[in-house]
């Protein structure tokens, strides 16, 4: 028996349901945003002193369009994440700042008004589903618990609909396979059920932490695949949160990367991508290996270490690693904090002491 | 001249047993099943394939962690597939092994100094002296400060606890190392650091290694050849270029063709340097169980190009192509259409 189809992608992919040029429809501008969130900051106190996990984080997101957050471990994404969805401690983390979810700010809200959101219009996707799933519960409990109980569904109702999004995500005979349990789903499978069980509300807004990262090449491109195929059926806003630029550059309208907290750049991922403003960004870019590369040079790296939140460096805390500081003047970048401003176009965001362009000028285009 | 290392017909199935009191044997997963190949005295091996095909094991045998079912391993001559502890002490130095996990592959109570010097301590080679001494030359050549050298490993970024690694692994002058996702778990722009060192080292100290990931990029920056393994088996082996641009095995293509590239605003699913006519494959599925996998062509079950021969026999690993040392396991091998 043969299961398999070799399904070329046309060449203009038209039917993918993305705009990767970085054009936007005149009217989309005007649209409120479905999340803007407003100077965010997650601080945790722990032994070692004030951790700043996230700090002063503005960003927004529109129906129908994925935002991916890059950075590198440790740069704040999955506090971000969570913090959208108040599933932070509230013991250990300190947040402030606004999550403006359509017209509503969310963390203002006590802990029983933000249940109403988490699972229903909000979802999470995580990166590890072998930990999120629950090893003793079949598939079918763990996917219709929470939706019976918020929406008072019969049984009968609730598997019925947990069939039909197993189906959606590509399970073949889901109707068998709702009764069974996490370990006899394959690790590609997992994920699926993952984003089975996030649809299973009708979310408005999916946040998907790392959501490929544990899975193989071929099977990320098939869950890549879902994702972009369910955000065009039901102009589903997606928060991806990744630090694969390959993985951006496939899926995502903007990006927004971070370092240490902050956003140090946003913008359409097409237009960061082929011409980044920031020497963080464009050191990420040169420092991963592609298969059309030279093999027999060597790569890019950025300098030095990720910084050290419990003492993060003053000023830009990217200064210590950055090959441009010279090119600013007197000691600026060193003491005083580049302020998180558009580039002109107002979806351009940059920090940065450098004049805009300056990086473009330096050797047009970087990344072949 | 012979190769360093030699492995052929190697295997390993690990026994899964049920029962709780009286363990029954019921399976065995077969992790390895069958692969054999050749690394030359300074030459790059790179292994890649997905999740459980079996290169962990296949390190873990060739640096004997672990002794096979069956096959042979021969290093220098000699095979070592089932030589006991007395036999494998000379040779503990010569092969070394450099581990995924910079956090849990160094003992957290001992210093960078201690950790270093240990493979030389237990192989008795040099003075105390002669190993401080050999300890900061060999911070230096993997890029640390020597002046570090009483810290503790916590007191390192996970980078900086890869070059510890590696420091530690050259300490006694080994002629071959078999790295083990030595940067899947360390961000881009340190991933890079390490790899340059680890081309670095191995070009000028001559040093010979099987560099196992699953990042073919990342592979592609560091070997002269590459293994591309599926659920226990090589399917394709050739030199770098031959399988980058010139793979013959429909599973090495859909490999490539899956890897997520950073492409500059051209659109989804184009790559760029690849014109717009660079098809993605996608495989439908997952691997199957290795502790019961398919007869035939071990791919066949997501194989786009499966045909009744393919379940009922298995494809030999066979020269193919034009390139010396080209082998690839298929019914039907050829290459992509341009
Ligand atoms: N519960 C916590 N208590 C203390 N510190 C925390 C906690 N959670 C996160 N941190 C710290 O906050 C910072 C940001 O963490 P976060 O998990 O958001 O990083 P990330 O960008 O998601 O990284 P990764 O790519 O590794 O997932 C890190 O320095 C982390 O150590
Ligand atoms: N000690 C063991 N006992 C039983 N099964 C094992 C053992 N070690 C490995 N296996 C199994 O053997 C198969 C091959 O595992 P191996 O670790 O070699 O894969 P790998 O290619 O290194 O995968 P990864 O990319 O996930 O590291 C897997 O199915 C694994 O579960
Ligand atoms: S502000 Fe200065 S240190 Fe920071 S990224 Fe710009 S040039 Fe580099
Ligand atoms: S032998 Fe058959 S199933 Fe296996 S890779 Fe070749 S065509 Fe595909
Ligand atoms: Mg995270
Ligand atoms: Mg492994």
């Amino acid at each position: 028996m043969v299961t398999s189809v070799y399904d070329g992608y046309d060449s203009d992919n038209s039917d993918n349901g993305y705009d990767n040029t970085g054009s936007h429809e005149g009217e989309e501008a005007t649209v409120r945003p479905l999340l803007a969130v407003e100077d965010l900051a997650v601080r945790f106190d722990t032994e070692g002193g004030t951790v700043q996990a996230v700090n002063g984080l503005s960003f927004s997101l529109r129906r129908g369009r994925t935002l991916a957050v890059v950075g590198e471990s440790g740069s704040g994404k999955s506090a971000t994440g969570l913090a959208i969805l108040g599933l932070h401690d509230r013991r250990r983390a300190r947040i402030s700042g606004r999550v403006e979810f359509d017209g509503v700010d969310l963390a203002g809200l006590q802990e029983r008004g933000l249940a109403a959101y988490r699972g229903s219009r909000i979802a999470m996707v995580f990166q590890d589903a072998l930990t999120a799933l629950s090893p003793y519960h079949t598939i079918e409990r763990q996917l219709t618990d929470a939706y019976r109980r918020r929406t008072g569904a019969s049984r009968r109702a609730a598997r019925t609909r947990a069939v039909e999004m197993l189906a959606r995500v590509g399970i073949p005979d889901p109707v068998r396979r709702v009764a069974e349990y996490p370990h006899e789903f394959s690790g590609g499978m997992r994920q699926r059920v993952m984003i089975a069980m996030a649809l299973m509300g009708e979310p408005d807004l999916v946040i998907a932490d790392e959501p490929t990262t544990a899975l193989d090449v071929t099977v990320q491109a098939q869950i890549l695949d879902l994702l972009a195929g369910l955000q065009a059926e039901s102009d589903l806003a997606l928060l991806l949160i990744t630090h694969d630029l390959g993985v951006v550059s496939g899926v995502a309208h903007d990006m927004l990367v971070m370092y240490a907290g902050r956003g140090v750049e946003q913008g359409p991922a097409a237009e960061v991508l082929a011409a980044p403003e920031h020497p963080y960004t464009r050191g990420l870019l040169r420092s991963v290996p592609t298969l059309h590369g030279d093999p027999d040079a060597d790569l890019t790296p950025i300098a030095g270490s990720p910084p050290d939140l419990l003492d993060p460096p003053p000023g830009c805390a990217f200064h210590p690693r950055c090959d441009q500081r010279e090119r600013v003047g007197g000691d600026r970048c060193a003491t005083e904090v580049p302020a998180f401003v558009p580039l002109g176009d107002p979806e351009r965001m940059r920090a940065c002491h450098l004049p805009s362009g300056a990086l473009e000028a330096l050797e047009g285009s970087v990344i072949r | 001249m012979n190769p360093l290392l030699e492995v052929s017909g190697l295997a390993k199935h690990f026994p899964v047993r049920r029962g709780a009191v009286l363990a029954r044997r019921v399976g065995a997963v077969k992790a390895v099943d069958g692969i054999g190949f050749t690394v030359a005295r300074g030459e790059s091996l790179g292994l890649v394939g997905e999740s459980g095909c079996g290169k962990s094991t296949t390190g873990r045998l060739i640096t004997r962690l672990l002794e096979p079912t069956a096959g042979a391993i021969r290093y220098d001559g000699q095979d070592i597939a089932h030589a006991g502890r007395r036999e494998l002490m000379p040779l503990r130095g010569r092969i070394q092994m450099v581990f995924q996990d910079p956090y849990s592959s160094l003992n957290p109570r001992h210093t960078v100094g201690e950790i270093i010097a240990a493979p030389m301590a237990s192989l008795g080679i040099g003075s105390r002296t002669g190993r401080r001494d050999r300890v900061l030359e060999l911070l230096e050549t993997v890029g640390l400060d020597a002046a570090h050298v009483h810290r503790y490993p916590h007191e390192f970024s996970g980078g900086q606890r890869q070059r510890i690694g590696v420091a530690r692994a050259l300490a006694t002058e080994p002629e071959l190392i078999v790295a083990d996702e030595p940067v899947s778990a360390l961000d881009v722009s340190i991933q890079a650091q390490i790899v340059n060192m680890l081309r670095r080292l191995q070009r000028e100290l001559g040093i010979a290694m099987l560099f196992i990931a699953h990042d073919l990029a990342v592979v592609r920056q560091v070997s002269h050849r590459v293994a591309v393994m599926y659920l226990g088996r090589i399917v394709e082996i050739a030199d770098r270029d031959t399988l980058y641009e010139r793979s013959q095995h429909p599973y090495t293509q859909a490999l490539l063709s899956a890897v997520p590239e950073v492409d500059a605003g051209i659109g989804i699913g184009r790559e760029p340097g690849r014109g717009a006519g660079r098809e993605r494959i996608r495989l439908v599925g997952d691997v199957p169980s290795p502790l019961n996998p398919p007869s035939g062509c071990r791919f066949r079950t997501r194989c786009p190009k499966a045909a009744e021969v393919c379940a009922a026999q298995e494809p030999p690993l066979v020269p193919i192509g034009g390139a010396d040392g080209h082998l690839t396991a298929c019914h039907f091998p050829a290459l992509l259409p341009v």
